[in-house]
């Protein structure tokens, strides 16, 4: 049996299976890393953006919503953004906040959000689009918030 | 409820008495598998922005948008949760300020729930229950939302009908002041003055007001009305050198604020009770094997669900370089089917039959922009030309925005509205890209991925949504 682990990819389905009167200790070994695998990986989108330009100098955008929680408790998030020439600032409540600065030609920016907060439940937010100084507009190709998938610490 | 060790459900590690090890590990995982369709269920938030929030008002029929949810296998029902507010807590006698209306594109099956007046903002849910059937996969749905008239505004004199716009007048003592910009209101003529219908039709006598704009001089106005005198010829004098002026009551219109639609969706749970007791077992380690491999792709959260915004995403999408865009990432390295959804009304007119195209490039990009199948994937399209109720074609006097179509900040009345009549005109795209692997999300960036649209012809897209299969 393996440690308690939560595989980084799907193990597969088990194979050995031809004789229904026997059950070997590697099938139930992959059953059981599939199980935690399935569980700790299917993790929500909260909220994706849609793509958006500033206009003017100094435009700011805000969206606001209510995102819904998983069932389990959610210790972490990605924030995902591809965009260039702005700021997109984030906030939750009860959450904090954080900022993702673009350079003036588009790149991709990952960040993971450490926060305490409870599963099944609705979470507020509110995500503020600005532009950085020096810039007419952000062009912001797209941006998404995840929760991050569990880890063992986060299961029984 | 939540993910246990096999052993939690037992009061100790070696199961019921005299259960077999098999039995007791094939209990322990069919009950974790038969959770998924509870814990696993997907659900996400999708915003307007805050500081252009669709505000929609409709009196004849129930007018909004689509969302695309993924339904998963069998879902049983859909929670949405409307994010809401009214400008004020006038309510009708019915105790609203209309109905909220949820249909499911495909199967018709619809849930009407009255809608209270929301100064604060509290969060709305309507539950729709899948009472036709469970619903897999993409499933389309209409989210709109039908006015009752509340406080009356005022009476004005009505001068003249012509195609979408209604000339009026303020009248003494009438109360009502005309002004410039976005109106969610309703004339109702008064018929013992001096109406007259053109022909035999039998127009309505009730109008929507989306915008009206005043006079600089007198006090008059042209409002923009829905629906529009094209469909229903009327005039209010048959000669109006004799100068007949007709006389109407204006009634504010429920009209709610929508910041966002947040849903959940949940599934049937499999209720085929694993035969725990029974020392061979090969039935309910299949069932568990099913179970699994069902829900690794049914689980799998959306990637993205973007809704109507009046910038981009709710209205016209122009030729390339335009292109709609939306950010992605998975949790874990994945070999499979990126698939997009979404809703799209061609607005060219049609050409011939066979030209009639709509060129759709579909690409998706990596963190840095490269193509993950080396270039755009090219898929035409034999879209009908999106005709509304009214004209479409652009002028100052339309009702463009009330069709759907919101163009200039300010100018016209309701954004990313569409009435109900004209939701099946939309076309449903479903897409899917060739098999590719993705890398887990981290740090810097990695594993940030970008699906990319483009059109050839000018179009309209009110909903989109990424997910893996």
């Amino acid at each position: 049996m393996s440690s308690f682990v939560i595989p980084t990819n799907d193990p597969g389905a088990p194979r050995n299976q031809s004789n229904p009167e026997v059950i070997r200790g590697e099938t139930v070994d992959t059953f059981l890393r599939r199980d935690r695998f399935v569980y700790a990986t299917s993790r929500r989108l909260l909220v994706s953006l849609p793509n958006y330009s500033t206009t003017s100098s100094g435009a700011v955008v805000v969206f606001q919503g209510q995102a819904p929680l998983s069932p389990i408790i959610t210790t972490q998030f990605w924030i995902v953004g591809y965009a260039e020439k702005g700021t997109v600032t984030i906030s939750l409540a009860g959450w904090g906040s954080t900022s993702q600065v673009y350079g003036t030609t588009a790149e991709a920016k990952s960040t993971l959000i450490n926060t305490a907060l409870f599963g099944n439940s609705y979470q507020s937010y509110q995500i503020t689009v600005t532009k950085t100084g020096g810039q007419p507009y952000v062009n912001l190709y797209g941006l998404s918030i995840y929760e991050e998938r569990l880890t063992s610490a986060d299961l029984p | 409820m939540a993910w246990k060790k096999i052993d939690d459900y037992n009061s100790g590690d070696t199961g019921y008495p005299e259960q077999p090890y098999s039995a007791f590990v094939a209990q322990g995982l069919t009950q974790n598998a038969r959770s998924y369709p509870s814990e696993l269920t997907r659900g996400a938030s999708i915003p307007w922005r805050r500081d252009a929030p669709v505000r929609w008002a409709s009196f004849g029929e129930p007018t909004g948008t689509i969302v695309w949810v993924n339904c998963g296998a069998n879902a049983v029902r859909v929670i949405f949760r409307l994010s809401y507010q009214t400008v004020d807590n006038h309510e009708s006698a019915a105790n609203r300020i209309g109905v909220w209306y949820i249909q499911n594109v495909g199967s018709l099956a619809r849930v009407l729930v009255d809608a209270p007046a929301n100064l604060s903002h509290d969060p709305f849910d309507i539950v729709f229950p899948c009472y036709n059937g469970a619903l897999s996969g993409y499933q389309a749905f209409f989210i709109g939302f039908q006015s009752d008239p509340l406080d009356s505004l005022g009476l004005v004199n009505v001068d003249y009908i012509s195609d979408n716009v209604m000339g009026l007048g303020e009248r003494a003592g009438g109360g009502y002041t005309i002004t410039t910009g976005e109106k969610f209101e309703l004339v109702v003529m008064d018929p013992t003055y001096n109406v007259i219908q053109s022909g035999a039709n039998n127009a309505p006598t009730q109008w929507q007001i989306g915008y009206i704009l005043r006079d600089p001089v007198e006090s008059k106005g042209d409002a923009v009305i829905f629906p529009g005198g094209t469909v229903y010829p009327v005039a209010v004098s048959t000669n109006p050198q004799v100068g007949k002026t007709a006389r109407g009551e204006v009634f504010e219109l429920g009209s709610p604020k929508l910041y966002s639609i947040s849903y959940v969706v949940t599934e049937t749970q499999d209720y085929t009770p694993p035969d725990q007791f029974n020392h061979y077992h090969a039935l309910a380690l299949s069932s568990v094997n099913s179970a699994q491999s069902q829900a690794v792709p049914t689980f799998r959260p959306e990637l993205a669900n973007i809704q109507c915004d009046p910038y981009h995403f709710g209205r016209v999408w122009t030729v390339i370089p335009d292109a709609l865009t939306s950010t992605f990432c998975v949790q874990s390295e994945v070999t499979g089917v990126v698939q997009v959804a979404f809703t799209i009304f061609p607005l060219e007119d049609a050409i011939n039959d066979l030209t009639d195209i709509q060129i759709l490039n579909y690409d998706i990009l990596d963190s840095t922009g490269t193509s993950v199948f080396g270039g755009e994937i090219l898929q035409n399209y034999q879209f009908d030309t999106f005709n509304t109720t009214t004209s479409f074609r652009s002028s100052a006097k339309q009702t463009r925005a009330l069709l759907g179509v919101y163009t200039v900040a300010n100018q016209w009345g309701m954004r990313d509205g569409l009435p109900l009549s004209d939701v099946q005109k939309g076309n449903q795209v479903v897409f899917e890209f060739p098999e590719a692997t993705f890398s887990a999300v981290g740090a810097g960036g990695d594993g940030v991925y970008t699906v990319k649209v483009t059109t050839g012809r000018a179009a309209w897209v009110i909903a989109f949504s990424a997910r893996l299969v």
